[in-house]
């Protein structure tokens, strides 16, 4: 299609004539084409000023988002593909199952008087009941040397379980903390590779896992880690093993190859897991 | 950011009603866009960037708990990491001047220049509609300015609908082609 066309569309668009469908293909088009978003750039600004074209476009604005969210719903709904949908067709059958074996357990991270939260939990272990969370893992980030000098924010990239997959620089300083922890625990943070390679993030010292305090507030575990010259940059698999008792290597490396076959994990290991691309 | 949103409105918002979400759109909008405004210069980015920070809103407003604070900080922490990770996606940091750490939303205090401003859009403006036609400048005024729909300025001047659509997209591309006006507004606009 012609410059023409699509300024024409532009034009349409930033009156507020143009049906919503069309804009959302529109938008497509801009996101690629740099003669028309400059074209569009120059009209908005300018429409901006214009207090009968902007008060128009916020309503737009508001249509857009709605037909956005409806879109979202429709193109990305919550239906797994083909292949997975097994797990759907079974989960009635597996909760009445998981239901009964957890009653018939004692188990060891109980909550004991804190508050039981009951969203998406991604843990998966021996002796930790699907409903209760044992401990939530923060991720925050700071770069190492702001632009001019200006104070660089301390800004919060996951916290997990539940966020999807994070992003950080090589120039930025990472730091994990944890929060809502019931029992004092043992915490051990890896970090797989896309070649396979295991990377041992926490603790520093060489120990294969560090004691954790139960807490409910946000609390530091270790000092802030420097990832430029000890990961390449690209997808970096974060693996936090939580266990009741001190764990040695040969545990470690157990528990990250259970992860791997997504077999039974060791016993009184619970494991939590969250990508975080590594960029330069 | 002190909007305020109707009691009970935040226990929906979390649980997804689209009526709720809606209401603390409409009551926070306003200071999310100027806060987005400033990180982006082009109109096009700024869009995209305030809607992706709703849609992200909307994805995880069950994750707000009102016991640790209120919903506009929130938001506003939601937006400003949004709109940082767009600007790292393309590639580039927000500038120092950019810094969101500082952002007073609160203030509505003009600038000390902006009479100097707003008096050289009023020329550029009085300069444009002089050289348009007639009918043109009333559409400009009446569509353009003063916000009336197709309908009131159609009817309002004698014209077809259809007629005040095509004037208006006309008009539209006219004051950006300008180059006083636009250098004006512009002036005007940018964050």
């Amino acid at each position: 299609m012609s410059l023409f066309f699509y300024r024409r569309r532009i034009l349409k668009a930033i009156a507020g004539d143009l049906p919503m469908e069309s804009e959302h293909e529109l938008r497509k088009h801009l996101q690629t084409c740099n003669a028309c978003r400059t074209f569009y750039d120059r009209v908005g600004l300018v429409a901006e000023a214009l207090p009968g074209v902007d008060a128009k476009a916020r309503r737009r604005e508001r249509e857009g988002l709605l037909f956005a969210l409806s879109r979202r719903t429709v193109l990305h709904p919550a239906q797994p593909s083909r292949r997975r949908r097994w797990p759907i067709l079974m989960a009635p059958a597996l909760g009445v199952a998981s239901l009964a074996i957890w009653l018939s357990r004692s188990h060891e991270f109980s909550v004991q008087g804190g508050r039981q939260e009951q969203e998406t939990i991604q843990w998966r272990g021996n002796d930790v009941p699907a409903q209760t969370t044992p401990i939530r893992l923060l991720v925050h980030a700071k770069r190492k040397v702001s632009p001019q000098g200006a104070p660089s924010s301390v800004r919060l990239i996951a916290e997990l379980p539940g966020s999807g997959e994070a992003h950080v620089s090589l120039q930025e300083f990472v730091q994990f903390s944890y929060r809502d922890l019931q029992v004092s625990s043992y915490f051990t943070l890896v970090g797989l590779l896309a070649n396979g390679d295991v990377h041992a993030m926490l603790p520093i010292n060489g120990s294969p896992s560090v004691r954790l305090e139960p807490v409910t507030r946000t609390t530091a575990i270790g000092p802030s880690l420097d990832l430029d010259g000890r990961v390449p940059p690209g997808p970096l698999q974060v693996l936090a093993i939580v266990s009741t008792e001190a764990i040695g290597a040969e545990q470690v490396r157990e528990t990250i190859a259970a992860w791997k076959k997504n077999s039974a994990l060791p016993k009184s290991v619970a494991l939590l897991s969250g990508l975080l691309i590594v960029e330069r | 950011m002190n909007a305020a949103v109707p009691p009970g409105t935040i226990e929906s918002f979390r649980r997804g009603d689209e009526a709720a979400f809606l209401a603390v759109y409409d009551a926070y909008n306003g200071e999310l866009r100027s806060m987005v405004r400033r990180m982006f210069l082009s109109p096009f980015d700024r869009e995209e960037a305030v809607q992706e920070s709703w849609l992200q809103i909307h994805r995880v407003r069950l994750r707000f708990d009102p016991e640790r604070g209120p919903l506009g900080g929130w938001l506003q922490t939601i937006a400003i990491n949004r709109c940082k990770e767009i600007l790292r996606a393309r590639g580039r940091r927000p500038q120092a001047r950019d810094s969101t750490d500082d952002l007073d939303l609160t203030s509505n205090e003009s600038a000390p220049d902006e009479a100097v401003r707003s008096g050289r859009v009023q020329f550029a403006m009085a300069t444009f509609l002089h050289k348009l036609k007639p009918e043109e400048a009333r559409v400009f005024q009446l569509s353009l300015l003063e916000e009336q729909s197709h309908d009131q300025v159609a009817s309002a001047m004698g014209i077809s609908s259809r007629r005040c659509k095509y004037l208006r997209m006309k008009l539209l591309l006219r004051a950006a082609s300008d180059t006083g006006l636009a250098a004006a507004l512009a002036e005007v606009t940018k964050p």
